[in-house]
């Protein structure tokens, strides 16, 4: 902002202020000719069915307004108020920000950092860490996980041993940090509806469920072969590199778990999760949060399945 | 005196008529949103009634179409009484009416289906920003030109009041709304200002409409019908005077104060807090001298239900400035911003202080407008008097309570320095207070109704009458202004006996006009003749 400018603005906000003292002191020290014309004591003015008293102005009213006035003074003088006058404490919003997290981290970042140099499993059966995870699982990741252990469906469950990109201590920490994308490619259009089925009715074999027709299973098998093993490998035991889950266990992340209750149910869940594919997105925490909180929410998040 | 100079009532007629309509309208909008914030599924999947489409129609709605033409019909009214002339131009003032129906009707065709400029309370995109625009003028020329052919030698304060609005939101809705048009179906169009400017400038205008200047005209309605109801004048003449021109120098530059905290460079933020701050002297100038006006009949305050509706919005007007100079300091603003805090605090002034003084004029008008003695129940009064009160304190408390409660979860932190609750755990709290805030708005629309019921029945009670002499209103206007019963006894016949004329004679009072006789002797025609 320009010198010129910056004065402007400091003689306007004074020059008002002022001038509005200078007005008022006139309208209370006005004496009223009207008044005396009329010889009527109370009336200043009548309007038909209207009319004023001439009251004086309550001192109270003018006291709370030289109040104000002295208030308005003081604030442009330690403040930044009158253009690029910047006030006698120097005052800035960035600074006060900066002086807040400053604070903040006095206190509690070192409390932290010394969980940098303690391992994950570590960290997992310390009583007080796990307390604090548990807070910032609250605060940074209930919104989707809800409370740990919570099913909901399309997120994975992180109480059990079951991983979609692998459950070693690094792993969830690699998790938390990066993000991860799950990718499932959508099968309709290359297995057409009867291929779909085909697969679907070989995917509820090795969830463990009794073939209906056994040629149906044999030629999703070969679908399976062909076009999934890649990523959820031979006997869909699943990749943990590229988040692809295991299919031989009961666990399921994209079928709802009362859909999953009966044989019916899971099928046409199957079915829509390879007509359909998913893509699934984990943020990841690197920008929002730091190494530490990122350490110890690993280390509460292992904690729930060891 | 010739029917040229008598009053133009059919226009004040269908701006009150049109009030009580849209303000079930938008009310009743109101209630369905705050039960979609209580019970989200109520949106029933619809896009157009989704919380965030209602939300401005809801606002929209009530800003314009309640307080704009309760301000309007109350406007035209006082103007024409108190300066004792026809209103200028009535081929103007009709195109007023008109035009700002139209201006809402649009609002009602537009926003529901997303088509808004996504500024706050001018969400109205550029073709109905223009037709408002012309509306506005056209005001402006009826209004100030009645006040040039006044046959009176002063402009009474109230005029001030409603002048300073019109002026005040032509130029905030002007600047305000200044964009780029893209599109005229649907409408769309890119505000002309950049990221911050623009963000102060809609604050500017948000404050300077909704904090200040329509507020602020309500004080227009106060000086006319609280001296009117009681019969004797305003205490302090200098008061207002003062109060009025410390309100028009501050009002418009305290808007920063809602945007503590953001890329608005720290000078501009400083600046519009001390004006808010400064503004509690206007502000206080009103309610001492509302107060001291009342202060003399205290006891009226048992009988005349009228009365009641202007004092108790006096009060509420009280609470929301107090709460307003309070949470524009800096550090206080810190703890109430952003929360529903700040939804209350609005609601004071809409809910309390907008509509009781809306309410309590209308019951004192319209008898007069239809030339009749007394509104058809007065009973019904009472009763609206009742629900307006108490659904306008459960929500005032409630939200004020749940902001509150917001405000202390979302700062609150663990030992280990982390957050101590969940979002959603703050809004798990705010629920039965969404749901007591519902109820009190419900009782709030249920009062509103019983007055447009009761006002229905009034003027159809007057109908066959009305009908014969519907044109001729006008001209023995200056005999029914006067009317005795019209004077005090509007909601309360003089069943007390400190109200009749064997009242003790304040020597104040003396020249007060306590009877008929001495009010014709300010009618037009008296004035006329001198
Ligand atoms: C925006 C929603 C969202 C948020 C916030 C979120 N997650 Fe996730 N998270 C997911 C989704 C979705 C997946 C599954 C990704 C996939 O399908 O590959 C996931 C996966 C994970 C996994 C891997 C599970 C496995 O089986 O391998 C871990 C561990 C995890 N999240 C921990 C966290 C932690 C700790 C936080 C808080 C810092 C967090 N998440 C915040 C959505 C979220
Ligand atoms: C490109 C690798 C890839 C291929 C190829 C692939 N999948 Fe998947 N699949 C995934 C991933 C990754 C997920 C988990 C999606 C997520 O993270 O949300 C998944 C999820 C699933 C699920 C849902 C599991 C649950 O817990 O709800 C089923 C069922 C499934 N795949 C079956 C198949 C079948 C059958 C095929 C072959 C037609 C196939 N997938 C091919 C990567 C793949």
């Amino acid at each position: 902002m320009s010198d010129f400018l910056s004065l402007w603005i400091g003689v306007c906000v004074l020059g008002s202020l002022f001038v509005c003292h200078v007005l008022i002191e006139w309208v209370l020290h006005r004496p009223d000719e009207r008044h005396e014309a009329h010889k009527v004591q109370y009336s200043h003015q009548s309007w038909g069915d209207v009319r004023s008293y001439d009251h004086p102005v309550p001192r109270s009213w003018l006291y709370l307004l030289y109040a104000c006035t002295l208030f308005a003074l003081i604030y442009f003088s330690l403040y930044p108020a009158l253009g690029t006058f910047p006030g006698v404490l120097r005052w800035t919003s960035q600074q006060q920000y900066k002086d807040e997290v400053g604070e903040y981290n006095l206190v509690y970042t070192e409390r932290f950092n010394r969980y940098l140099a303690r391992s994950i499993t570590e960290i997992a059966s310390d009583p007080v860490a796990r307390t604090t995870g548990q807070h910032l699982f609250m605060s940074y990741c209930s919104n989707c996980h809800q409370g740990a252990g919570e099913d909901r469906t399309h997120y994975p469950k992180l109480t059990d041993r079951d991983w979609l990109w692998g459950g070693h201590p690094e792993q969830i920490e690699a998790t938390i940090l990066h993000g991860r994308t799950g990718i499932m490619p959508a099968w309709g259009s290359v297995l057409g509806e009867k291929g779909v089925e085909e697969t679907a009715s070989y995917v509820m074999t090795l969830a463990g469920y009794k073939p209906a027709n056994p040629e149906e299973v044999a030629a999703g098998k070969e679908h399976f072969a062909a076009y999934c093993a890649f990523c959820h490998s031979a006997g869909g035991r699943g990749d943990p590199r590229q988040g692809a889950p295991r299919l031989t266990d009961k666990t399921w992340m994209h079928i709802s778990s009362k859909d999953a209750l009966s044989e019916a149910g899971l099928e046409a869940g199957v079915r829509a999760a390879i007509a359909d594919g998913f893509v699934n997105l984990m943020p990841p925490h690197w920008n929002t949060l730091d190494r530490a909180q990122i350490h110890v929410l690993a280390g509460y998040v292992y904690s729930l399945s060891n | 005196m010739n029917t040229h100079n008598t009053y133009n009532y059919t226009v004040v007629r269908q701006f009150a008529r049109m009030t009580l309509v849209w303000g079930i309208v938008g009310m009743g909008i109101g209630v369905w949103a705050a039960a979609e914030l209580a019970f989200p599924s109520l949106n029933l999947g619809i896009p157009w009634l989704s919380f965030g489409r209602l939300s401005p129609v809801h606002s929209s709605l009530l800003l314009f179409a309640f307080g704009g033409n309760a301000l309007f019909a109350t406007s035209y009214y006082v103007v024409q009484r108190t300066c004792h002339t026809r209103l200028f131009n009535d081929g103007l003032a009709a195109f007023t009416f008109w035009g700002w129906q139209c201006v809402i009707v649009l609002a009602l065709c537009t926003l529901p289906y997303g088509m808004t400029s996504g500024k706050a309370f001018a969400e109205l995109e550029w073709p109905i920003d223009i037709l408002i625009t012309i509306v506005w003028i056209a005001y402006a020329v009826v209004f100030f030109g009645t006040i040039v052919q006044r046959n009176t030698s002063y402009v009474y304060v109230a005029n001030w009041f409603f002048g300073a609005y019109i002026l005040a939101v032509a130029a905030l809705h002007i600047l305000n709304s200044a964009a780029l048009p893209v599109g005229l179906w649907p409408m769309k169009s890119y505000s002309l200002y950049p990221g911050t400017v623009d963000a102060m400038v809609s604050a500017w205008y948000s404050q300077g409409l909704v904090d200040a200047f329509m507020p602020g005209a309500f004080f227009g309605v106060l000086y006319y019908f609280l001296p009117r109801q009681l019969g004797h004048p305003v205490y302090s003449y200098r008061l207002i005077v003062v109060q009025f021109w410390t309100f028009v120098s501050l009002a418009l530059w305290a808007a920063s104060q809602h945007l503590l905290y953001t890329a608005l460079p720290d000078w501009t933020q400083s600046l519009g807090m001390v004006c808010a701050v400064f503004l509690i002297a206007p502000f206080l100038a009103g309610v001492i001298n509302g107060f001291m006006t009342v202060s003399a009949d205290w006891h009226r305050l048992h009988s005349d239900i009228i009365l009641r509706f202007l004092v108790l919005a006096l009060f509420f007007y009280g609470v929301e400035g107090l709460e307003g100079v309070v949470t524009s300091i800096r550090s206080v603003n810190a703890f109430t911003q952003y929360t529903d805090w700040t939804v209350s605090h609005v609601h004071a002034a809409g809910l309390g202080w907008i509509g009781f003084l809306a309410f309590g004029a209308f019951y004192a008008m319209l008898p007069r407008l239809f030339n009749i003695e007394q509104m058809y129940s007065i009973p019904l009064i009472l009763l609206h008097f009742w629900f307006a009160t108490v659904g306008t304190m459960l929500y005032l408390l409630a939200l004020g309570g749940a902001g509150m409660v917001q405000s202390l979860m979302w700062y609150a932190q663990n030992d280990d320095g982390t957050l101590a609750y969940r979002f959603v755990e703050s809004l798990q709290v705010s629920h039965p207070l969404y749901v007591v805030r519902l109820l009190g708005g419900m009782l709030y629309l249920a009062g509103m109704c019983l007055m447009t019921y009761n006002a229905w029945k009034t003027v159809a009670s007057t109908l066959p009458k009305a009908r014969k002499n519907e044109d001729s209103v006008s001209e023995v206007d200056s005999v029914i202004d006067h009317h005795p019963a019209e004077v005090h006894h509007d909601s309360h016949p003089p069943l007390d006996p400190r109200h009749g004329p064997h009242r003790p004679v304040d020597p104040r009072h003396s020249a007060n006009p306590h009877t008929g006789s001495q009010h014709s002797s300010e009618s037009p025609a008296h004035h006329a003749d001198h």
